[in-house]
């Protein structure tokens, strides 16, 4: 009887534990995380431009490594050229000091969270890969 | 007179950035926070995107909520897919005026205290909404600032019963947008 107790009661706090470390988990790193698609700016700017809803479909919430020429760099991150005058990707970065080095024109390559369409493209907690 | 014409073309160009009556960022951040005595809750989003006409006063402000970034892996889930429902509602938006932008010198460095109403859309309702802004002229671009409160109820969320210690019902939120003059 006693040994039951025990083994509920241990169940218990396994349980809390478990709990607890899922609550307070922390963001994985960016780093750490697989990309969802590969491509260039002008086409993710291009699907989100010929049907958001789709793109959205598509795109919403995944990872994606992109490519492209940096056309703006603004407080929190890089515009990407897309070829279209109106519309660009833009990337957000956690740490603006990853992207200290990089110049208007830079061919770069980003990872980052897909969060939607407003002006641009958006990305969010963003990091350079090359 | 060859010479005359690109000089002119200059001068107005000049002029036209000078007396450009719209202002525009996407980089406005946004915070929001909730706190309760269990936990304090805040989360940021720095690509909000703005347009200030200072002319009319009309102002527009876009969001993507799926942009607002949380300490905790969870309580991002549960913002997104729970509380905002962002897939279906990706973004939250104000679209109203900036009542007496147009007697603001821009000309001259200063704060200026404005209130502006309009339409606050989160979580796909929109409601009425007037909130107190301060317009700091500085160089010719113009640091917008806002502090205000949202009932959560009022939008239609739904914080279940288990959390409803942790989540408070009246969330503040913070806009900051240093709006540049539109080119």
């Amino acid at each position: 009887m006693k040994k039951w107790l025990l083994l509920i009661g241990l169940i218990g706090v396994i349980g809390a534990a478990v709990g607890y470390y899922m609550y307070t988990k922390p963001k994985s790193a960016m780093e750490d995380q697989k990309s969802d698609v590969v491509l260039e700016s002008a086409q993710l700017v291009a699907e989100f431009e010929a049907d958001e809803a789709a793109a959205e479909l598509k795109y919403l919430d995944k990872t994606i490594e992109i490519k492209g020429e940096v056309k703006e760099i603004t407080d929190s991150g890089i515009i990407l050229e897309s070829g279209n005058d109106m519309v660009g990707v833009q990337c957000e970065f956690e740490h603006p000091e990853d992207i200290s080095s990089v110049k208007v024109k830079d061919i770069v390559k980003i990872k980052g969270i897909c969060t939607g369409k407003l002006l641009d493209v958006v990305l969010s907690r963003c990091i350079i890969i090359q | 007179m060859k010479r005359v014409f690109p000089v002119l073309l200059g001068f107005f160009c000049v002029l036209n950035i000078a007396f450009s009556q719209k202002y525009f960022t996407k980089t406005a951040v946004i915070t929001f926070e909730s706190k309760t005595p269990m936990e304090n809750i805040e989360a940021v989003n720095k690509s909000g995107t703005c347009v200030a006409d200072m002319a009319s006063g009309n102002v527009e402000f876009a969001v993507l909520v799926k942009g607002f970034q949380f300490e905790k892996a969870l309580m991002q889930e549960h913002f997104n897919e729970n509380y905002m429902e962002s897939t279906k509602f990706p973004k939250a938006t104000f679209k109203g005026k900036l009542n007496g932008a147009e007697k603001i010198d821009r000309t001259k460095n200063g704060k200026h205290n404005v209130k502006a109403s309009g339409q606050l859309t989160v979580h796909g309702v929109t409601k009425p909404h007037t909130v107190d802004v301060v317009l700091e002229v500085k160089d010719g671009k113009i640091i917008a600032s806002s502090n205000f409160s949202i009932a959560v109820a009022d939008y239609n969320i739904a914080i279940p019963s288990l959390v409803k210690d942790n989540i408070a019902k009246i969330v503040n939120v913070k806009v900051n947008a240093n709006l540049e003059p539109l080119k």
